[in-house]
């Protein structure tokens, strides 16, 4: 019996010291579907590999890396010269991989009239110097903004891509992420917010065309809608052990597969 | 085709890292060419700004390396440009206190935080202004629950004292209650609060909840010996008036209540042998109390503070003082950018006294009486976020009754603007 619990106690602790645990924060573009995703489907072929994914924003992945408190940062943006110059002086070299192109769609309304936005008119909506559907061709009406918080990579992607870099209107509303965006969109006609490719085609919302471009795989990869944008993995230098392999796994072609089976843009 | 690439990474590298580090950071149009001409891949494209952006990072710290463990240097530094124009009156006297119309400088702050790995670091701070040092401390972190600190650093006592930094402070000054419990004693003043020498630790939990705890030299200071000052602070030697460490103690909860709300308490408590009474270095010990909580409402922030002290033989030889106030403070931003601010302040001094300058700063003198309350109404305009910000308000003051409790009024009022820099 004595020898029977050692046995046990011994594979017990085989077995802990070979569970590996992977923590990855970051971008909830990228970690309310599309990583967790990957990590079921790669838990299927590495059965001893746990994950911890805590999807609250770009900065929270990039600064997590900077404090060693994760092994992958997920982030919707580059990192920026304050948090590369962070990083090293903390002595970690951010390295960045891209693990999919995103589209930041702008979502209306399903019973919104307006289905053609140019790119100033996106800009003025979102700074509030538009302030009624009428302005743009629609119905007569206040507009309602929902933005991101300022902890995501996409409301300071859009910031850059879609509004001059200028500040986002006072009465916007600030929300966690892509799924609460569309949801208050969907529920509000006078609702306009975006969001990333894998979160546009849901019901009660439908995506604006700018000038003439729709969201899409094509014209994200031919550049030709211009709100695309890479998304990327940030490690500490080259990642290490069980990270690595799953930023292979990522980049593998059955990680690829699941990138486009989320909604996003393959890199390939 | 290879050599070509190699050829204009080469060149491109090359002609950045030449130029400085300014350049290689605006590179990103020249990368997104290359990118565009098929020269390097996106992937390529990233690591090389990556690359780019270390090398403006590091070129820095490179010139000004430290010690052989120094594996980090910070530099930071605060401007407080101020603007004050204060009058007043005190009823039936003679003449009204004199009144300003003056730029000041209110803080130059220099500081440097050296980095040495393994959890140590170390603080210094400078304030050009003043003339004297905000900080000067040895850190050992050992995770986020526990900080610990040696040397000279502000006190953990208060929500506006302590936990609010001089650059986030929404009504320029902190509020006259505050300013009569930390500020130094001057017969009227408690003096417990501010800077002090000693041992510090605290840390914060997953859960919420945060502690500070310190023991230190009972008097309050923030004066160099390089100024000539005699006051043994810095230098650590002890009188009779404050050879007994003081102790002081902070604990506070924060939580949110949804992604863009939030609330926070706490309580402080600060024992000061010996720095009570009215004259110091008789024996008498200060004790002193702070309350405070923040509720944030998304555009909304409703803050307010508590103080309550307990002064041996604070107003005589017979009697103690227990002097109490209160601050609070609504604020709401428009925009990212605009913000609107209210300031109540109260302070009782339980027959001790206080002058309107010992709450308001920067106004006029006079007016000592036994209770006192400021009203503050301004706006702040955040060009870059806290760090590039312009403030003003309109401050008004009144002290009421004497100490004894006869009938006395003054009043002094006035505008307040400063522009302040961090970096």
């Amino acid at each position: 019996m004595k020898k029977f619990t050692f046995l046990l106690a011994a594979l017990a602790v085989t077995a802990s010291l070979h569970a590996q645990k992977l923590v990855i924060k970051g971008s909830d573009t990228l970690g309310a579907k599309l990583v967790p995703t990957l990590a079921e489907e790669y838990k299927a072929t590495h059965p001893g590999v746990s994950f911890e994914i805590a999807a609250e924003g770009s900065t929270t992945g990039i600064a997590a890396i900077t404090d060693g408190t994760a092994q992958i940062g997920m982030s919707s943006r580059r990192a920026k010269p304050t948090e590369l110059s962070a990083a090293s002086a903390k002595g970690v070299t951010m390295k960045p991989t891209i693990v999919a192109y995103d589209g930041i769609a702008v979502v209306l309304n399903a019973n919104n009239p307006v289905t053609i936005l140019t790119k100033r008119q996106v800009e003025q909506i979102f700074a509030g110097d538009i302030t009624d559907w009428s302005a743009v061709g629609g119905t007569p009406g206040a507009i309602s903004i929902y933005t991101r918080n300022t902890s995501s990579g996409t409301y300071s992607d859009f910031k850059d891509l879609a509004m001059k870099k200028r500040d986002y209107a006072g009465s916007s509303q600030k929300m966690a992420g892509n799924e609460q965006i569309v949801a208050e969109v969907a529920k509000n006609p006078s609702g306009i917010g975006y969001c990333g490719l894998a979160y546009m085609n849901e019901p009660g919302v439908k995506v604006a065309s700018i000038e003439g471009t729709l969201p899409s795989k094509a014209s994200v990869l031919a550049k030709k809608y211009p709100y695309a944008r890479p998304t990327f993995y940030y490690t500490n230098g080259d990642p290490q052990g069980e990270a690595a392999k799953f930023v292979d796994f990522t980049l593998s072609d059955a990680g690829q597969k699941i990138v486009s089976q989320i909604g996003f843009v393959s890199i390939r | 085709m290879f050599h070509l690439k190699l050829k204009w990474l080469a060149l491109l590298g090359g002609a950045l890292i030449a130029t400085g580090s300014a350049l290689a950071q605006d590179s990103g149009p020249l990368v997104d060419l290359l990118v565009k001409k098929g020269i390097v891949t996106d992937q390529e494209a990233e690591e090389l700004r990556a690359d780019l952006g270390r090398e403006a990072a590091s070129g820095v710290l490179a010139t000004i390396d430290g010690g052989k463990s120094t594996v980090g240097l910070v530099f930071t530094g605060r401007i407080q440009v101020q603007y004050n124009n204060f009058s007043g009156s005190i009823d039936g006297a003679a003449a009204n206190p004199v009144a300003l119309s003056h730029f000041i400088l209110r803080r130059i702050y220099f500081g440097v935080k050296a980095d040495l790995g393994a959890g140590w670091s170390s603080t210094l701070n400078y304030d050009f202004a003043s003339l004297s040092f905000d900080a000067a401390f040895i850190s050992w972190k050992k995770d986020d629950t526990l900080i610990t600190d040696i040397g000279f650093k502000k006190v953990p006592i208060g929500l506006e004292e302590w936990e609010t930094s001089s650059g986030s402070l929404k009504a320029i000054e902190r509020s006259p209650i505050t300013r009569y419990f930390v500020e130094g004693n001057n017969g009227r003043r408690l003096g417990a609060g501010s800077y002090r020498l000693g041992v510090f630790a605290g840390g914060a939990f997953a859960n919420g909840v945060s502690y500070n705890v310190a023991v230190t030299n009972p008097e309050r200071d923030e004066f160099s010996t390089l100024t000539g000052n005699s006051d043994p602070g810095v230098q650590g030697s002890g009188t009779a008036a404050n050879n007994n460490f003081a102790y002081w103690a902070n604990v506070g909860y924060k939580a949110k209540l949804n992604e863009s709300s939030s609330y926070h308490f706490g309580g402080s408590v600060g024992f000061l042998p010996d720095q009570g009474g009215l004259v110091l270095g008789k024996g008498d010990n200060l004790t002193v109390y702070s309350v405070y909580g923040v509720l944030n409402l998304s555009s909304f922030e409703l803050a307010g503070e508590y103080w309550a002290g307990d002064n041996q033989h604070g107003v005589s030889a017979t009697r103690d003082a227990k002097p109490t106030g209160y601050w609070i403070q609504p604020s709401f931003k428009f925009t990212e950018k605009i913000e609107g601010v209210v300031r109540y302040s109260y302070v009782d001094s339980d027959g001790r006294g206080v002058n309107i300058s010992d709450g308001t700063r920067v106004s006029v003198s006079g007016g000592t009486m036994n209770t006192m309350d400021e009203w503050y109404v301004g706006g702040n305009y955040y060009f870059r976020g806290n760090d590039v910000k312009l403030q003003f308000g309109y401050v008004i003051t009144e002290s009421h009754d004497t100490v004894t409790g006869a009938f006395a009024h003054a009043r002094a009022e006035g505008v307040r603007s400063q522009m302040q820099v961090n970096f």
